[in-house]
Formats: structure tokens, sequence, C-alpha cells
């Protein structure tokens, strides 16, 4: 198609503005100055801990990174921080750290009616789906777990609510909330989306002031928050990555 | 690589490609910047300079995406058009610009950026003969409209 030739002749004048290519790289080297100064911020004394720690990663992540569904990423994290971007095989997570006020609302609107706890399964039923993790870290079991549902006095349910609490033996612990129709309690409301997995959007984040991850998205009118303290950023991944199959 | 150096050797196909996909010079920005600051953020082990491309092209197309959900916006076709075309060009950028998503993609990196088929498939995960398939129906909704642009000129 000889007309196509008046597309690159078109695409040929089309140049990013330069005030964009320098801001860019300003900030490009803005960045690699935090990374450097993270790095020239690692002590030596921990350099036993570091050594344990890559000899660890080095055992234990093709393991993971094999687990279930074959390989997950596709680029490697970056060494040595929590904010981080990573591509996976379906998707990409691009954990930013909360900058801001966000709001919480606490309370959701038609949380009222009567309160009725339910089985497990019913829950599952009443959702449509699984709500127990596919994958979760070495030591880590499940500790509580409620369904929590408000009816109206037709005995139609207004509001849900599933919260499960795994933990280790040490001072690891992941929870999952889901609610049905909007967020779950503890989300933050007012921040866009950053991330996507098998084509779905959401939100990951972390918190540096209590080593938080978590990631909350909609999918299929349902609210999810996953949240975990105490476990690396890989097995955080893998748990989430698991979560959507 | 330095930053400066990988700006100025890929600025251009990246916000060439953001343009495209994105048809406003906005979010082409946005996109631009989205782009390069993963490749610092991600720090990817890359071969070659073939690979630094590849990983760049598949990047900006996942920053469109997401731009595209988070936004939702509908832009009128060429409407931001950023520098000075012949009605010719115009005509072709605006038509290939009007394809659907999936097909305006292919048609860039293969007339564009002179990718073979093979890479095109392997940037998005996509089989060869998707490609072609992808190349073959955008050629084929492209035809009537480049038909029409040029009979009126003549």
């Amino acid at each position: 198609m000889n007309r196509m030739n008046k597309y690159r002749s078109a695409m040929d004048k089309v140049e990013p503005p330069k005030e964009l290519t320098e801001k860019t790289i300003r900030l490009m080297e803005q960045a690699q100055g935090k990374q450097a100064a993270r790095r020239r911020g690692f002590q030596p004394v921990y350099g036993f801990a570091a050594a344990a720690a890559c000899f660890f990663v080095l055992l234990a992540v093709p393991a993971l990174l094999n687990n279930g569904s074959g390989h997950i990423f596709i680029t490697k994290l970056e060494a040595g921080t929590h904010i981080s971007s990573v591509e996976l095989t379906d998707g990409f997570l691009l954990f930013e750290e909360p900058s801001g006020v966000f709001v919480s609302p606490g309370v959701h609107v038609g949380k009222r009616g009567v309160k009725e706890e339910w089985e497990i399964a019913r829950y599952e039923e009443y959702i449509g789906r699984v709500v127990s993790l596919p994958y979760r870290p070495d030591g880590f079991s499940l500790k509580e777990e409620s369904a929590t549902v408000y009816l109206d006095e037709d005995g139609k349910v207004v509001r849900d609510h599933y919260q499960a609490r795994y933990r280790d033996s040490d001072d690891g612990e992941l929870t999952v909330s889901i609610t049905s129709g909007v967020l779950p309690e503890g989300s933050d409301y007012d921040i866009p989306d950053n991330s996507s997995i098998r084509g779905e959007p959401l939100y990951a984040g972390y918190d540096p002031a209590d080593g938080r991850y978590h990631v909350q998205y909609m999918r299929e009118g349902i609210g999810y928050l996953l949240e975990a303290r105490g476990i690396s950023q890989e097995e955080f991944i893998m748990i989430v990555w698991h979560f959507f199959e | 690589m330095t930053a400066e150096e990988t700006v100025r050797r890929y600025g251009s196909m990246v916000y060439r490609i953001a343009l495209s996909q994105t048809k406003n010079k906005e979010d082409a920005e946005d996109v631009f910047q989205e782009a390069f600051l993963s490749l610092i953020r991600s720090n990817p082990s890359l071969e070659s300079e073939e690979h630094r491309k590849a990983w760049l092209i598949r990047v900006t197309l996942n920053c469109c995406k997401k731009h595209f959900r988070f936004m939702k916006v509908t832009v009128p076709l060429t409407e931001d058009i950023p520098c000075e075309f012949t009605p010719e060009e115009e005509d072709v950028y605006g038509a290939v610009l009007s394809l659907p998503q999936k097909y305006k993609t292919v048609i860039h990196l293969f007339y564009y950026e002179d990718l073979p088929v093979k890479e095109i498939g392997e940037i998005l995960d996509i089989k060869e003969s998707a490609v072609k398939t992808r190349l073959f129906r955008a050629r084929q909704m492209l035809q009537p409209k480049l038909r029409e642009m040029f009979e009126q000129d003549e």
C-alpha cells in the first residue's frame, strides 16, 4: 500500500516537544539518584542478613516463580525498594507510596438492617466465587474468617463483608476483605487504579510507615482488598496473581 | 546507556506510538513520561538494543492501555495534530488513527517501525498468524477510506 508512505511521512513530522524530553530526562535522573541514594544507605552491619536473604532468594524465588501457572514475572523487581513496578505475564503492577490523605468512609451507606453471620460456603455461593487464597506463603495459616451480611426488612442482602486473616509464626499477616458492589472497608477510596492483572485494573501500594503492601480493585461487581505485612514483595505478588485466577 | 541517551534515542518512537494510540497530545505526553520512568523503576536486564526497543514499545502500549482504562476519554480525530501535515498525510494519518486499537497498533509497528511480523507478535504476545490477520483486516478497513480520500482529491 503505497499510500502508507503518507502515514510514514506524516509520522516523521511528529516529534516529542523539547520541554517534555528535557523534563523526562530530568525526572529519570532524579529517580536514578534516589535509587543510588537508597543503595548507598545500605549499612554494612546488615551484610550478613543481606547475604542470608540473597541465599534464600536464590533458593526460593525459582520455586516461587514456577509455582502454579508457570512464570509470572517478566521483569524483575527492583532490588532494595518496595516502591517499584513489575511486568507480569498477564499484567503489570506499579507499587506506589501513598501520598496525601485518603478517605476511608469506614461505614458504608446502606449498612443497616439485620446482621447475620453466614457460613463461608453460603457466602461463596452468594458472591459466586471461592474466597480462600489459592496460593499462600509457607507457614501461613488461616486464623480468623467471617462472612457478615446485613438484611433489609424483606430479607434481602443490602451489604456484605467477608474478611479472612492469615498469619505465620513470626510477624507475617495477610488479610483478605471482600464486599459486593463497593470496595471493602479499609480501602483508599479516592485513588485511581495504577496497575492491571488479566486486563482488570487495580491499585497497588506500599506504605513504608507500616510496611504494608496492598491491592484493591473491583472485579465483576465485587470489591477486593488484599493487605500484607511481614512478607516479601514477590510473595505478595504471587498471592495477588493467583487470587485473580 | 544513560537516561538522556535513552530518551534521545527512543523518545520519538515512544511519542509517536503514544500519539497514534491516544490521538491526543496531552495523553501522549503522560504516556511518554510514564514509559521512560518505568524503565528506571523496573531496571529490566535487557541483552541488546533490540530488546530495549521492544521493551519500550511494549511498556508504551501497556501505559496507553492503562490510560484508556482509567481515563475513558474519547478524543476527536486529528483534533490535536502537533505539526504541519500535507492534506494527503492528514487524510492517511486520520484514517489510521480511526482504526480500532489493535489494528492501528499493528499498522504502526509494521509500516512505521518496520518491525517484522514475528517481532510484532512477540511484543504484543500474540501469534504471527494473528498479526497477519490483523494486518489484513486493517488494510481492508483502510482501503475504502483511502481510496475515497484520494478519489476526492483527483
